[in-house]
Formats: C-alpha cells, structure tokens, sequence
C-alpha cells in the first residue's frame, strides 16, 4: 500500500469513528426525549400541521347523509348536518382534529394510565385516580346505559356511539397529524371509547365536588372545642344572599348551641396521616391547593330589567387555566331533530355542555351541596372491618398498570359498603392501613349517572316545562342551573343528586348533617335516599326580576331544611354581593349585552369595600392628623382609591397583604399552637371586625402578659405589610407597589411543559372580584392559574347578538394561529366574539370562513 | 472543469436523495444523500462538500417551506424553551441544519475517501484484464 493510500485509509478510519460516534450521540434522548428524531426534516415537528385544511371533501362510510362544517375567523366549527347520527359523528371529528391530545390526557388521568406514558413517578397518581373508583362507575354507566337502550328506556346512545366513532375515524385517517406532544412523550394516540367519555363527566365531578372538608373539619373541631369551632366554621356563613331568593332572607346568622363530642384520638391521628399522604399523589396534591377556589358566575335578568324587553342571560365559569383551556366553543345543527345549540362543549364529551338553542340558553355555577361523606371503620384485619357492628368482608377490585419501562404492577383496592378505601394508593403493592381504621368516602359520582340523558335534552328543549323534565337527570356533578329562554322566563335550579342521612344513629355533639367523618362501623350516617328533584330549592321569574348565583348559599331560613340538609361548603358571598348589588340597582329597562359585559370584567373588591374604610378609620383614631411618614403614604392611597383590583395601582398590594396580615395575626397564634390547616373564611373575619370588636380571637395567645384589641391587630397588620413590601419590591416609595407587578395570570399546559403555556400576564382582580382569579402572594409573585375560564351573554330579544370567548384557543396546536388567539386577543381585554349563530352553510358570512370540511356519504355525490 | 461539473452534479444528485430519504423512517439514512454525493469526487475534501451542501440545501428548502406552510416555527421555539429557554427557535433551526451539514459530509467524505481507494485498484484490476485479453489474442 501507498503511503497516500495510507492516508487515505486513516482518514476514513476517523470519519467513519466520528460517524458512528456522532449516530450513536444524537439517538440518546435528551431528558427522556429522542431530540433529533422529532427534529430531522420529514419526522416530528415537520409532519404537526398548525391548522386544518382549507376546504377538505371527505367520502365518509355509513354516514347517512352529507355534512358541512364551517369554521368561522375564530376556528370555531359550525356542523351542518341533517340528522343527529352525523352530526355527532362530525362532532368527534372536529374535537379529536382540534384537541385530541388534551382528550387522551384527560381520560389517561382517570383511568390511572399516565404511567403508561410517564414512567413510575405517576403511579401513585394513576393508584389514587383507580382507588377513586371514577373508571370503575364509568363503565359500569356505560353497561347500565347499554342495557336501558336495549329494553327502550333511552334511545340516545347511538348519538354517543357515532360521536365515539367520529373520534375514531379521524385517528384512523390521520396518523401522520399527531400533535407535537406526542412526539415529545414517545407515545401514539388510541382508539377512544364511549367509557373515556364518561371517564370526562367523572373527571368533572372530581373537580367540582371531590374534597376532605369533613376531615379538616373534625380536625378542627378536635383542636378548637365545640364552641371556638363554631365561631368559624358554623354551617351558615355571615352576609349571605340566597341563590333562591324564594326561601326569605338570613337576616342574621343562625345561633348553634352544642356539647363538645368526645373525639376518638386515634381517628384524628388517622386524619392527620392521611391528609399528609394524600399530598404523595402530585396531581392530588395540586388539586388540593386549588380546591377552594373552583366556582362561577352565573346571572339573568328578565325583560323589566333588560333594555330588550327579553331576558338577558350571563355566565362565566371560574376553573383551573389551562392552554388549551377546558371548553372548545361549537355550533350544532341538525334538521331532522331541531337540535340548533352553540356554547361551550368538553372535548372527549358530546353535545353543547353551556349554552343555547334558539328557544332557551343556561348555565352553571357549583352549587357546592354536599355530595361527599367520609367514613371510618375499625378494620379485624387486611380483608374484614366491622360494618354496622358486624364483620364485613371488603370488596375488592384488581387492576394491573403499565408502566413506561418499567413492570406492570399490580394494584388492588378495598372497598367498604360505601365506598374505595382510598389510602389503599399509598401501598405500591399490599392494601395498607392506619393502626386499626380506615377511611372511605361515599360521593355520588360513585354511581350511575345519566347527565348525557339531561345534556341531551338541553339542546333540544323548546321551553322551560322541557328543559324542566330534562334537568332532572343531571345526576352527578350538582349545578346551579340558570335558565332564560324567548318566551321571556327566567328561571335558576340548583340541581344534582344530594344524598339524606339518617343521623338517628350518631352520638351526642356530632355535628351530623356529613359534617365530620361518620363511624362507618356503627352504622352512623347512612345515606338512605336523595333528596326529590322536586323538593330541591328553585326559582322561577322572581319578583326581584333578575337572578345571580355566584357558589354562595342556595336556600335561605324558609326552604325545608328541617327535613333535608343541603351545603356545609360555599363561597364567602363576595362576588354574589357585588353582582345582587349591581343588578338590584340597575332602573329597569338599562341592562343591556353591554352592561353585562362590564359586569364579567368587574375587578370591584367588595372585600376591600368593607375592610380599608375601617383600616382607614382604625389609622385616623391611632395617629390623627400627623400619622407616621410611611403610614401616611399608605393612608393617602388608600384613601383615593374606588375598590378596583386594577393591575396598575398600587392600592390593590396593600389592600390584599394587608387583609393576609390581618387574618395571620388575628388566627395564626391559635391556629399554629393547634396545628389546624382549615382556615376560617375572610367573611368571618370581616364579621368578627364589624360586630365582635372584643372577640378573644383578635388577642395573640402568645403574649401572655398583654391582650391585644382589633384595632391593635389591624395596625400591626399594616406595620408588617409596609415592611414586607418595601422589601419584596425594594423601594419604600408606594407608588411601585403595583398589583400588577405581584399578580399575574398563568395558562399551563396541560403537561405543565413552559414551552407550551401561556402567561405570565399582569392580572386585574383578585378571587373576590367578578372577574376573578387566584391570587396566592404568601411568597411573592401570585401566578393566578386559574379564573373564568369562558365567558358567555346571551340575548333571548335576538340569539344572534350573543357574544362569549373562550380563555384559550380552539385548537391544541401550539403552532396553530387558534391556539390561544381569543386568550390574547379577546379574553385578557374584556372583549367577546359574535357566534354566527343565525346562519345556514349557505348563507354563512364569507369573509367570516375560514375553512370548510364536507364529508359525504360513501360512494355519495 | 470535469471536477467542477462533477462537484455540481454531486450536489444536485444529493440534493435529489435528500429529498427521497425525507420519507425514510431512520433519520440516520440520510448519510447516504451524502455518500452518494461523495462517490462524484475525486477528493475527500471535495467529497465533504458535496455531501454537505447538498443535505444542508435540502434541509434548509424544507425547513422554511413548513415554516411557511404549516407554521412550525412556533414548536422550534417551544422545543427550544424546553431545552435552552425561550426566544431559542433560531438556535434549534441552526442545529438542525448543522446535524444535516455534519452527516452529509461525513457521508460524502466517507465515499469519496472509499473512492479513493477503490479506484486504483478497480484501475490496476482492469488494466490487468486487458492486457491478459490482448496476450491472449496475440497468442
């Protein structure tokens, strides 16, 4: 060999050392993702097509006739068909093309396989999701509606069954569309189910009423005493405006009088553990953080009220934000069946969830009926506990779950006659216990439920008596239901499964009423039927002339509440305070679309309306006319401002840390002594300020030789607002303290991935204010994840002037123009869209199109 | 001149298996758009370049073409948040375009480096043919 060729033969030795080398380096994934894989031209992101086709003709098997779906300037697609079967089958096209992979997350959350995806730190998540039992009564719903469609009692579930295969046919037809996602995860999309559907209305009944309020509610009673619980955690909350303004009026709050009830330590202890290990489920733990801020606005005003001469309805629901948000605006039409419905549907889910058709329009606020008790039991031993003082043996239900790169593990869940022993999740692979108890809830999603047979008839009633008989199917997930329609009835129903107990059994000083854990093993506390549909409080075309609920209490001292109980659990009554306020107000005839729309962007603090004038008095009282330089400064803002939760004063700061200083100084010293989690609402306090100046709660426990007054505590409070701001935002000049600085508005995506989320924006309003969200500045910057997260006006004198948006986008392609374009450009701005809702696939705005799909019948024209 | 026209074509023709390799499902065949580049070149360097160019043309094509049509620049971006921080997409599309220029010249240069030394020889071999077929015919 040449000493050329030599060369020649090293060279190619190195190259083809770096060649493999190189191979070798950019196949490695990169924190769990193939990188280069989902980068290189013609794979991954390359094939992820931002928006759907401009005009598509589908040929489409055993569609009966053919279908037209417009989307309009927003991606929002209007279905044109003529019979329901196409209809819903064009429903799960365009929810799987748009938002397939939110669908597939959502339903995976549920039926416990993210660790199919995510490895083995989700499994104690998927466990606790299992031991929830939301997949086991999904399909057992699905087997009963199967079973009623067979014997002739419903006839709806074909709609769901073609909207099933809709879903289906588009996976099978685009392979290639994957969203990015899922090639950053590794993992291909599968065939969906009518059980991942009803898996949805469970992940939303979960959300809106799954919690462990009577754990820390004993927790606290044990702490506090009978007499201090009450105080703070009576049943009735001061100040509140009934949601049915046909029960009277609280005009003070109810007096309780009772015995301290002997608490078993051990229970307590249980509690405590359980609370904690609750939290090794990272989803449950978030969950947990958010709870008490989930709720909504909904109102109506009839024709005396609005500027029309017809009702006038509103609703904006407050959820966690995500991006894509939880709604996907929708327009259905079908001829055969009158259907004609536009509003806000749950992808994964069939029909309109929230809006109108062109005879009637609703909404839905929580209405926070107890739907929940928990259970304690003296177990024998792993499979036996004690039920009614008899050995009971528990049920039990296996499941294997994948788990990505790792073995399927094997997990079974005890059941109680009431319910999933949920500490069950913690064990990785044997039931678990505590000492000798165990806990289990008996909820009323854990059943069969038929909110599809309600939903259904929603979109197709043409007056209240329909709409009415529709209603009281909605079983699960309990709602305020406010109702408006072109006849020109108002109407609000607060309606859901709610669960009579029989308290004969229970001792003396136990709250009753599902308040605290029942004693499962004595029989306490069992639910022996629901309330009638018909005894449920409600309220039709009230003399007041409008309606509002805003999660605060439902019945006032009128409804029967000597035969049934109904809430332990609602909101302070702010945002009910304000919105009673504006509409009471309101001369007749004035209401308009318009005012509504200023009404859903209001950032008026009714809290800061009732607490900085007496801060403002407390001050003058202490200091005169020459306060200290820095409370001055203070003083002088506080004192031009108007209450409004604006991103650009810096009003709002003070107001909000120093309300958060004033409820640490007035319950911390108790509270931390104690070890009590449950904090008492911000109405109590504010009804402790006006009426109790003395009360004991407002002395700090800790210094023993002195008793502090309210006043005391209202000006320690500003003392260490001023110091804690001056340092968060490192100036003791007060014009920097903007709200908007520290409170900012945050849309996670669904995989809490940066790159695909929205925000931060600086936020208006706080959790109080109409246009609510989320404010935590314990540590400094609030990222507010959650708020309305949709707003909806409808106009009964002409449907087609109803105006809403959505706080995302359409679709869930981050490179899509409609990803987040009505956050952006609407929602953040108070501003609204039309919804063409008047229009045929002929006659439809031109200029208003932006894409068009026809599917025609197979071997159709 | 030859050479030139050589290198010219290489490139085209690698730009040419670029694009057939784009429907390939293992990322790492498009070393071949670059070997073949290669084989037209009578120097590694030369070789390197081909293969290079052609890939890196190809790729360039491609990638502002889907970020026309189909908006994608939007996920360099988030791709790039996820792994460098925010405003990166620009980073992501220059790596991009470095692994296809990396691989083509490494593809290139291997097959002009194996050229380099199959021809001589395929040379002599046939040189050798020859002179048996003409010894043969003079006998």
């Amino acid at each position: 060999m040449r000493n050329s060729e030599k060369k020649v033969v090293i060279k190619l030795s190195i190259i083809i050392i770096i060649t493999v080398l190189a191979m070798t380096i950019f196949s490695i994934p990169l924190f769990g993702v193939r990188l280069v894989s989902i980068l290189i031209p013609g794979r991954g992101i390359w094939k992820v097509t931002g928006e759907v086709p401009i005009r598509e003709r589908l040929e489409i098997p055993e569609l009966n006739d053919e279908v037209t779906i417009i989307r309009d300037e927003w991606g929002i697609p209007h279905i044109y068909a003529s019979n329901d079967l196409d209809l819903f089958f064009a429903q799960g096209y365009v929810h799987a093309q748009d938002r397939f992979f939110q669908m597939d997350m959502l339903r995976r959350l549920v039926r416990g396989r993210i660790s199919e995806i995510l490895g083995s730190d989700a499994i104690s998540t998927d466990k606790f999701n299992l031991a929830m039992g939301m997949e086991y009564w999904a399909i057992r719903t699905d087997e009963i509606l199967r079973e009623m469609q067979a014997n002739g009692t419903i006839d709806f579930l074909p709609t769901i069954d073609r909207y099933v295969d809709g879903i289906n046919y588009y996976l099978e037809t685009h392979k290639q569309d994957k969203p990015l996602e899922y090639y950053i995860l590794g993992f291909e999309p599968t065939e969906w189910t009518s059980i991942d559907s009803l898996c949805l209305v469970q992940e939303m009944a979960r959300q809106m009423s799954w919690n462990y309020d009577d754990l820390y509610r004993l927790t606290s009673l044990e702490a506090l005493g009978f007499n201090n619980y009450i105080q703070l955690f009576n049943a009735i909350l001061p100040y509140q405006i009934p949601i049915c303004p046909n029960y009277g009026v609280y005009d003070e709050t109810p007096k309780i009088s009772g015995k301290g009830y002997e608490i078993n330590p051990l229970l307590v202890r249980t509690v405590l553990d359980f609370l904690e290990n609750v939290k090794e489920s990272d989803f449950e733990k978030k969950r947990m953080e958010s709870q008490n801020n989930v709720g909504s606005n909904n109102w109506v005003v009839n024709g005396v009220k609005s500027n029309t001469g017809k009702p006038i309805l509103a609703n904006d629901m407050h959820l966690a934000w995500m991006t894509p948000g939880i709604w996907y605006e929708q327009h259905l039409i079908s001829t055969e069946t009158n259907i004609n419905s536009y509003g806000f549907s749950i992808p994964g889910m069939p029909l309109i969830a929230v809006g109108h058709n062109q005879y009637v329009g609703w909404g839905f606020t929580n209405t926070g009926y107890d739907v929940l008790d928990w259970y304690y039991y003296n177990i024998i031993n792993e499979t036996h506990y004690i039920y009614n003082n008899t050995e009971t043996e528990f049920k039990t239900r296996n499941y294997n779950i994948n788990v990505r790169d790792s073995p399927t593990k094997q997990f079974t869940v005890r059941e109680t006659v009431h319910g999933p022993v949920i500490s069950d999740f913690r064990n990785l692979d044997l039931p678990s216990s505590y000492g000798d108890i165990v806990l289990a809830p008996q909820w009323t999603a854990n059943d069969i439920f038929l909110n599809f047979l309600a939903g259904y008839g929603f979109n197709r009633a043409k007056n209240r008596t329909e709409f009415n008989e529709a209603s009281q199917y909605w079983d699960t997930l309990s709602q305020n239901i406010v109702y408006a329609d072109i006849d020109g009835n108002i109407a609000i129903r607060p309606t859901g499964k709610v669960p009579i107990r029989d308290d004969s059994r229970i001792p003396l000083g136990h709250l009753g009423n599902g308040t605290i854990p029942y004693n499962g093993s004595n029989g306490e506390g069992e639910w022996i039927g629901y309330i009638p549909f018909e005894d449920l409080p409600n309220t039709i075309n009230p003399t007041q002339n409008y309606l509002a609920s805003a999660n605060q209490i439902i019945a006032g001292p009128n409804w029967n509440y000597s035969k049934y109980f109904l809430q332990n659990e609602y909101s302070d009554g702010y945002r009910a305070r304000r919105i009673n306020n504006l509409l009471s107000n309101a001369p007749n005839g004035t209401l308009s679309v318009e005012k509504m729309k200023e009404y859903q962007f209001d950032v008026n603090s009714t809290p800061a309306q009732v607490f900085i004038p007496f801060l403002i008095d407390v001050i003058k009282n202490q200091y005169g006319l020459t306060p200290p330089p820095k409370i001055d400064n203070v003083l002088t803002i506080l004192e031009g401002w108007k209450y409004k939760m604006d991103k650009d004063l810096e009003a709002p700061t003070i107001y909000h840390k120093w309300r958060d200083y004033f409820m640490i100084r007035t319950f911390n010293d108790e509270f931390e002594n104690y070890g009590i989690e449950q904090k008492p609402r911000l109405v109590v306090l504010e009804y402790l300020m006006k009426e109790k100046e003395k009360s004991h709660w407002f002395d700090n426990v800790n210094t023993l030789s002195q008793i502090e007054t309210r006043n005391e505590i209202m000006l320690l409070a500003l003392n260490d607002t001023i110091y804690w701001l001056e340092d968060f935002y490192g100036s003791s000049n007060p014009s920097t303290w903007k709200w908007g600085k520290i409170h900012k508005y945050y849309f996670p995506h669904i995989t809490e991935l940066n790159a695909f989320s929205k925000g931060p924006y600086s936020g208006d309003g706080e959790e109080y204010t109409l246009n609510p969200s989320w404010v935590n500045i314990d540590f400094g910057v609030s990222f507010a994840q959650g708020g309305a997260s949709g707003r909806m006006i409808l106009d009964f004198s002409n449907l087609n002037n109803s105006v809403s948006v959505i706080a995302s986008g359409e679709r869930g392609f981050p490179n899509s123009k409609h990803y987040s374009d009505q956050l952006e450009q609407l929602f953040l701005q108070g501003k609204y869209h039309i919804q063409y809702f008047g229009y045929t696939a002929i006659n439809f705005p031109k200029s208003a199109i932006e894409s068009t799909i026809n599917f025609i019948p197979n071997g159709g024209a | 001149m030859k050479e030139k026209i050589n290198f010219s074509i290489s490139i085209l023709v690698s730009i040419g298996v670029s694009f057939i390799l784009n429907f390939s499902h293992v990322w790492q065949m498009i070393i071949i758009a670059g070997f073949i580049a290669g084989i037209f070149n009578n120097s590694m360097k030369r070789g390197a370049l081909s293969g290079a160019a052609g890939v890196g043309i190809f790729w360039m094509i491609f990638m502002f073409y889907g970020i026309i049509t189909k908006n994608s620049y939007p996920l360099l971006d988030q791709i790039g948040t996820l792994f460098i921080g925010a405003g990166y997409g620009w980073l992501i599309f220059l790596l991009i375009l470095l692994i296809g220029i990396l691989f083509g010249a490494l593809g290139g240069a291997t097959s002009s480096g194996a050229m380099m030394l199959i021809k001589p020889r395929l040379k002599r071999y046939l040189d050798r043919i020859s002179i048996s077929e003409e010894n043969s015919e003079v006998d």
